[in-house]
């Protein structure tokens, strides 16, 4: 460790290790974290709220699995007596009576929600530009956008504003602001983390998970609130298991598929990718190139499915049990929930509806083609860099079209995770790999990203 | 199947369906949006979906209940209910009137 060094930029493993051979104090970290916060927080508007228990509750969580270690959380998921807005101006004043599942179970565990991260209003949007509260810049490059929706914890855990971030997942949101602020991104399988307490978008794809230093620290956070829930129903009813366990494994003999390899205007990540799959080579994986079904349909696919869900989602939005009068939603979540309404709508569902989820079985079919060939699938995350600030508003499907490289997997349910494989010297920016497996086999995901990424020089934390 | 035609007459029409107040600005912007977005949308009728069904969810779940009983700390008291309501009277929340004296 170089001296100027502090200690909130630790991973979450190196912390937690710190605390326990007492080379490290609690108190040490949180001196460091909350002048990191207030030298960075404003200019980088990450936090829209900050929890001012935070270092006591972490002083009393000394015996615990996360030892009181600070880790930040998007502001849609429903924190008991913490304001919760979800970026948008109808929720600017919301104080939820109740607690999601996830920050339950992180806290009980010892996780110290030390503020809520900024998002796209409603998480709608693959910028955080969409914020009622304003863009979060990327800590990376303050030019460029974090990504989104999770853009303001993907940001957090880039400024070592935290040790690990939570954030959701729709299509995207987690792995594409990971890939533009260089960090590690989980997304499990669709119903393998309960959605109760999270503000909903697209209840049939909304994951949660986790924005980490490294896939380590990413199963670290994952192992406290994966699992079942009698409070969701779409939550996968057997015991999850430990994720930690799938560290450190021999990948020899693993079958890797490059998808989306030929892709027009996707040359330079790809060639880039390539080049660093070699690793994985060397560690005995057989990789090869293959087919996928052309990601293109899968824009139309989210963006149908995704909108009828959101205006299904955002009509609870009354103004009568709580937040502000529909006449205060964004331009964003009005075009969201006039389109979802018109799609399925009587005369237009079965020509776009119906259609849509058509093509999602199309998307699941090939997978499980596919998945008949190879354990593990692996494509760029994102077309390439991060988009400078101000990109979003050049087209109403500016998400759709970053995030296109992960809506087949987000629309079929499938685990994948971010994983960065290239830093511009120049603009400080990353580009992120983004692994996939079946549904249910987070462990092959983890295996693979953490052989990936242990073996390469692009994480900035584990090789600084 | 031809092109969707969105012109500003349907987008109020939705508008009024989902309960967002817009103004004439905002519907011809909106109009035009849709267009945008429905065209690129449209790619999916050049795929061949004769031979499949519809996918409305993807983890084979069926039939999930949990058991019908009050569990503590699941709900909701009446302050607690109440809590976060913009306008509440007598321990009820006050909502937008709907029917008027000729609908009587």
């Amino acid at each position: 460790m170089d001296n100027k060094m502090t200690f909130n930029q630790l991973t979450l493993k190196e912390a937690l290790d710190g605390l326990a051979d007492a080379s490290l104090t609690i108190e040490e970290l949180y001196r460091d974290l909350n002048l990191a916060i207030k030298e960075k927080n404003q200019f980088y508007n990450i936090y829209l709220n900050l929890n001012d228990q935070a270092e006591q509750q972490a002083v009393l969580a000394q015996d615990t699995q996360l030892k009181g270690l600070p880790i930040a959380v998007k502001d849609n998921f429903c924190t008991k007596n913490l304001p919760t807005t979800a970026s948008s101006r109808i929720l600017e004043n919301f104080i939820p009576q109740y607690e999601s599942t996830v920050t339950d179970r992180l806290q009980k565990a010892g996780g110290v929600i030390v503020g809520k991260t900024n998002l796209d209003a409603w998480a709608h949007g693959s910028s955080t530009e969409t914020s009622d509260f304003g863009p979060t810049l990327n800590p990376r490059n303050p030019q460029h956008l974090p990504g989104g929706s999770s853009g303001g914890s993907a940001a957090a855990v880039a400024a070592d504003l935290c040790l690990a971030a939570i954030g959701s997942e729709t299509a995207g949101s987690i792995r594409q602001p990971a890939a533009w602020c260089g960090t590690v991104g989980l997304k499990p399988s669709y119903g393998r983390v309960s959605r109760f307490g999270v503000i909903a978008m697209a209840s049939s794809t909304d994951s949660p998970g986790v924005i980490a230093k490294t896939v380590e620290d990413a199963c670290l956070v994952l192992d406290t609130f994966a699992g079942p829930d009698p409070r969701d129903a779409t939550c996968k009813p057997e015991v999850a298991p430990k994720f930690t366990s799938f560290l450190d494994q021999d990948i020899k003999g693993l079958k890797i598929g490059v998808i989306y390899h030929d892709l027009k205007g996707l040359e330079e990540t790809n060639e880039k990718l390539a080049q660093e799959l070699a690793i994985l080579s060397q560690l005995g994986a057989r990789v090869e190139k293959a087919e996928a079904l052309d990601p293109h349909y899968a824009i139309g696919v989210y963006t149908v499915v995704q909108r009828a869900e959101v205006s299904s989602n955002l009509a609870r939005f009354d103004g009568v049990r709580y937040g502000k009068d529909r006449s205060f939603f964004g331009d964003e979540a009005k075009r969201r929930i006039m389109l979802g309404t018109f799609t399925l709508s009587k005369g237009y569902s079965e020509q776009y509806y119906n259609l849509a989820q058509k093509v999602r079985t199309l998307y699941l079919n090939d997978f499980a083609k596919l998945f008949k060939k190879y354990d593990v699938l692996v494509s760029p995350s994102s077309p390439g860099f991060a988009k400078k600030l101000g990109a979003s508003a050049s087209s109403p499907m500016f998400g759709e079209l970053e995030d296109m490289l992960l809506e087949a997997s987000s629309v079929s349910g499938l685990p994948g995770i971010n994983v960065p494989y290239y830093q511009d010297p120049d603009s400080q920016l990353f580009l992120g790999a983004n692994f996939i497996a079946p549904m249910w086999r987070e462990d092959l995901v983890i295996k693979v990203a953490d052989a990936f990424e242990k073996n390469s020089k692009w994480n900035t934390w584990r090789n600084r | 199947m031809s092109k969707q035609n969105i012109d500003q007459k349907l987008v109020k029409h939705v508008a009024e369906l989902a309960h967002i107040p817009i103004s004439d600005a905002e519907s011809q912007q909106l109009a035009k949006d849709f267009s945008q977005t429905l065209s690129v949308v449209d790619q999916l009728k050049s795929a061949d979906v004769s031979q499949v069904s519809t996918t409305h969810q993807v983890t084979g779940l069926k039939n999930i209940t949990r058991e019908d009983k009050v569990v503590e700390g699941w709900s909701f008291t009446q302050a607690e209910a109440l809590a976060n309501a913009p306008h509440v009277q007598d321990g009820f929340f006050l909502v937008p009137q709907v029917l008027n004296a000729e609908d009587n």
